[in-house]
């Protein structure tokens, strides 16, 4: 938060350096809400020592924006964009108690929705060369509407998916990384490198260097690899690897897991929040060989990505490489402009462990951070490894994404899914907040599911 | 932000709700006071956009307030209150048929804090005060003209406002606002809960023709238990210039997201302090029964508007020039809740409230000057925190109602405004209406009335300018 008004700043300054320019302001905006249903969740969000089972609640949140974005002279573009967004709660029951749901009870998310300034050669929307500094939108796999985006998604160890409905990575329009990019294009060649702030997970402020290039052959196909060294430089040397902390302060996680595997009497492992990810991505659109006419933009398209989530085995709770390599796909079932898209999407993930981020760090601090002031040494452990066998039940996920505009500027979208969606429950006891969550994936067994659905208009 | 890590969430959330319906409230007060050609204009794809934003001051007193009598519920006696807050929204003509708005602003709340604990003084006027983002509208709207342009139909989704009845400045609106059991009503200054109305999430079907308004809502709850669906029709007819007549209904929480919670049964757990209780028992004529009931219920409304201006064709009072809402009268009852239970809701008519207001003569000198009035003649406590914390439809076993069996059955509500060079307004209002301030430290009590004995009541002004 703070780097992007610094960055804000940074850019209203540059305007007013140029002001002998002219300056081209453009104005977009937006608005949407949602509304939709956990439908089955059989897993419980374990909040604040109290369980809180999220199955059969309705949801409902909405938000806006507001974004200008500023051209001058032939080379500056300077983005700022503020909004809000009133995220529901999502309370089923606490404790094997109906728990009222609560609308107000909300996480107003990315205030600040953009503030990068960026410096390009070329033109503008195709630039050969660009650098781009601040709070700014990046989306390596556009035709990902909800599962994949693995590199920069989610932790390394331990590895864990991050999907949901109309999630901010898939969205072009808001800022979802902190630092710096730099990108170049070189006819069907691309490339971009970017030096990124954690900003989403404990521990906060470490820096990620990561590198995607992609490749467009026949016009059809594109092929793409990237690699994220996660958090390489450290905002702290200690909190990367807690179980070397003195006076073993950060021996365990919050769940009493150790943060290191003795292997042998002269060897112990200490786990780490580093690490490295790898992926490899693809999206195949054989319309040009298909016969049909008044195909859909998105029509028939094919698209896949696969990542490994660490690729360093070490200890016993990563010692499987195969365990750490989601894959997914998904095709764009032909609606002939019917619609804008119909995706249907389907991930695996053979991972043995809880799909939750609590041993990150504090829990409460992902819904309500205010909740715990003195919260726990991040772990890079999982939840409770080897206590959950249900966690291969849930190896499996998929979601079905449709999309209408209408009047160019009315947008319908809908989804349902077996994702990673991680609701945020904030448990009253009539006294005060007592119990958070959002750490938790809900939706663990093939039986569970919700469906989203948004109504929004933008300019 | 200055936020305390014990900041209890249901004061955020309530402040929230505040939020929302005092933005709106200024927003309606804008664009009704507003030239259109005053909005500035933009264009993005060929679509018309119209800029507004505001931003206010608002500042006052609680200058008498019941006494506490339990030691532990928020004393607002000689309170300040104060907040501020800006916002700006848009709306968008996509064509001549669709048209989509937003508003988003913050607000920063200064918190009543009355008193808290058992000494009583230890919070008073503590400067308390954080900022809240809030978005009041997100709105996709669709209009169709009908009978040769005569009339129109519209659909409306998403966030949006509503007003059935923009005369009330403060008391009033019964149908949109507070509980049916319990049956609570809701006010406050400058849309708090009544004058203009809040924003609501949901569908809005309309349909006019000549002097014939018709809407149908379907919209969810904002106050706890959220997500139940509440369906509503309104309507009303001008039956000459001047004379309006309006009536409506509200199947309140028809569709319950979860009705164990909307309709407890004998389930619900309370939260202590005499609050939350979801049965009973009546042993009246010698037999014991468990009375449970919902949260759910059937409200009626029936309204008026005259304006003998209008209706009788003059603007000049001697040689006064009359202001637009000189000298008109209007009302509203309702019956909070159909069905009758035994002890706690017996008696129909005490479940009737019904008010009145006025429109003083202010010869332009002012936009307006009203008095409004209401009598309610319930029993029952005049708090909501039993269902807004407890998801009780039984009242509260408030402590005033049970050692002075009694409560404050008049309301009233003084109100002016007076707009200066097009873009700036002064508004004020003294009252003593159904405010519920809320702000208590690490006490639920923001669904207590702070005003319950006649010798009650506060003062509060808006200094705002908008464009």
């Amino acid at each position: 938060m703070r780097a992007s008004i610094l960055l804000g700043i940074w850019g209203i300054c540059a305007t007013t350096v140029s002001a002998g320019e002219v300056v081209q302001f453009h104005i977009h905006g937006q608005a949407w809400n949602d509304f939709g249903r956990i439908m089955q969740a059989s897993d419980s969000e374990l909040a604040g020592g109290t369980t809180v089972n999220t199955s059969s609640n309705s949801m409902q949140s909405l938000g806006a924006q507001f974004t200008v974005d500023a051209e001058w002279g032939e080379h500056w573009n300077a983005v700022l964009g503020i909004g809000a967004y009133q995220m529901a709660t999502a309370l089923g029951t606490v404790g094997g108690t109906p728990e009222a749901s609560d609308f107000l009870n909300v996480s107003l998310m990315k205030p600040i929705s953009q503030a990068s300034l960026t410096y390009y050669e070329g033109l503008i929307d195709h630039p050969w060369l660009s650098i781009t500094a601040g709070n700014f939108a990046y989306d390596y796999n556009p035709d990902v509407k909800d599962l994949g985006l693995y590199l920069l998604r989610g932790p390394v160890y331990p590895g864990l998916l991050m999907s949901g409905f109309q999630q901010f990575e898939t969205d072009t329009t808001k800022a979802v990384q902190t630092g710096f990019r730099v990108h170049n294009a070189i006819g069907n060649f691309s490339q971009d490198l970017l030096l990124i702030n954690e900003q989403e997970l404990p521990p906060m402020f470490d820096w990620s260097l990561a590198y995607v290039a992609k490749y467009r052959a026949f016009n059809a196909l594109e092929i793409g690899a990237g690699v994220n060294f996660y958090r390489l430089i450290p905002y702290s040397n200690a909190l990367e690897t807690p179980g070397r902390f003195p006076y073993g302060q950060g021996s365990t996680a919050s769940d009493g897991t150790p943060n290191y595997d003795v292997v042998s009497p002269d060897d112990t492992v200490f786990y780490t929040d580093q690490g490295i990810k790898l992926m490899g991505m693809f999206s195949l659109d054989p319309k040009r060989w298909l016969p049909f006419e008044n195909m859909g933009s998105e029509d028939f398209k094919l698209y896949g990505e696969a990542a490994v989530l660490g690729v360093k085995n070490y200890g016993s709770l990563y010692n499987d490489i195969w365990q750490r390599i989601p894959v997914m796909g998904g095709f764009n079932v032909p609606t002939f402009g019917i619609l804008d898209f119909l995706s249907v999407e389907v991930e695996w993930y053979g991972s043995p462990y809880r799909d939750d981020l609590s041993n990150l760090g504090n829990p409460a601090s992902i819904v309500a951070p205010w909740m715990n002031q003195n919260p726990p040494i991040p772990s890079p452990v999982p939840v409770e490894p080897g206590a959950y066998p249900d966690s291969v039940k849930d190896n499996w996920k998929w979601a079905v994404v449709a999309q209408k505009t209408v009047a160019k500027h009315i947008r319908f979208t809908a989804q349902i899914a077996n994702d990673h969606f991680r609701p945020g429950p904030l448990v009253s006891d009539g006294t005060g907040t007592t119990t958070t969550g959002g750490a938790a994936s809900v939706l663990t067994a093939p039986s569970d599911w919700y469906f989203m659905c948004r109504l929004g208009f933008f300019f | 932000m200055r936020m305390s890590a014990q900041m209890s969430m249901q004061t955020i959330s309530k402040c929230m709700r505040v939020n929302r319906r005092r933005a709106n409230a200024l927003l309606w007060t804008c664009l009704l006071a507003l030239p259109g050609s005053l909005f500035a204009q933009g264009d993005s794809s060929g679509i018309r956009l119209k800029y507004h934003g505001a931003g206010w001051v608002e500042f006052g007193k609680v200058e008498n307030s019941y006494e506490d009598l339990g030691g532990e519920i928020g004393d607002y006696n000689k309170n300040w209150l104060q907040d501020g807050g800006g916002q700006f929204g848009v709306i968008a003509k996509v064509d001549s048929n669709w048209e989509g708005a937003f508003q988003l602003g913050i607000m920063e709340i200064e918190l009543p804090r009355g008193t808290a604990g058992e000494n009583g003084q230890q919070t008073a006027s503590l400067w308390y005060p954080f900022w809240t983002p809030y978005v009041s509208e997100a709105r996709v709207t669709y209009s169709h003209p009908v009978l040769n342009h005569l009339g129109k139909f519209q659909v409306t989704l998403g966030e949006f406002t509503y007003n059935y009845s923009p005369d009330a400045k403060n008391l009033g609106l019964y149908l949109m606002n507070g509980y049916v059991y319990p049956g609570a009503l809701e006010s406050g200054f400058g849309g708090l809960y009544g004058g203009v109305d809040a924003s609501e999430f949901g569908g809005l079907v309309r349909y006019e023709v000549g002097g014939f308004h018709n809407d149908i809502l379907l919209k969810t709850e904002d106050e706890r238990p959220d997500y139940d669906w509440s369906l509503l029709n309104i309507a009303s007819y001008t039956i000459r210039p001047g004379l309006e007549i309006g009536a409506g209904v509200d199947f309140y929480r028809l569709i319950a997201n979860n009705s164990s919670i909307t309709s407890p049964g004998t389930m619900c757990g309370g939260l202590g302090y005499g609050l939350g209780e979801c049965s009973y028992t009546d042993t009246v004529g010698g037999k014991v029964d468990t009375i449970t009931g919902s949260l759910a219920g059937t409200k009626v409304m029936a309204r008026f508007h005259l304006d003998p201006k209008a209706l009788f064709g003059f603007s000049k009072l001697g040689p006064w020039i009359l202001g637009g809402k000189d000298l008109t009268l209007y009302g509203e009852a309702a019956i909070i809740g159909l069905k009758n239970y035994p002890i706690y809701y017996d008696d129909i008519w005490q479940r009737i409230p019904v008010m009145m207001g006025f429109d003083f003569p202010a010869f332009g000198y002012l936009d307006y000057l009203s008095a409004e009035v209401e009598y309610y003649g319930s029993k029952n406590s005049s708090d909501d925190i039993g269902a807004n914390f407890g998801g009780s439809w039984i009242p509260d076993n408030n402590q005033y109602v049970q050692d002075y069996n009694t409560r404050d059955n008049w309301k009233w509500s003084v109100n002016l405004a007076r707009t200066l060079f097009g873009h700036l307004q002064f508004s004020a209002q003294v009252a003593d209406d159904h405010l519920r301030l809320g702000g208590t430290h690490d006490l639920p009590w923001v669904g207590g009335e702070v005003l319950r004995t006649p010798d009650d009541w506060y003062w509060t002004c808006k200094l705002a300018y908008f464009f």
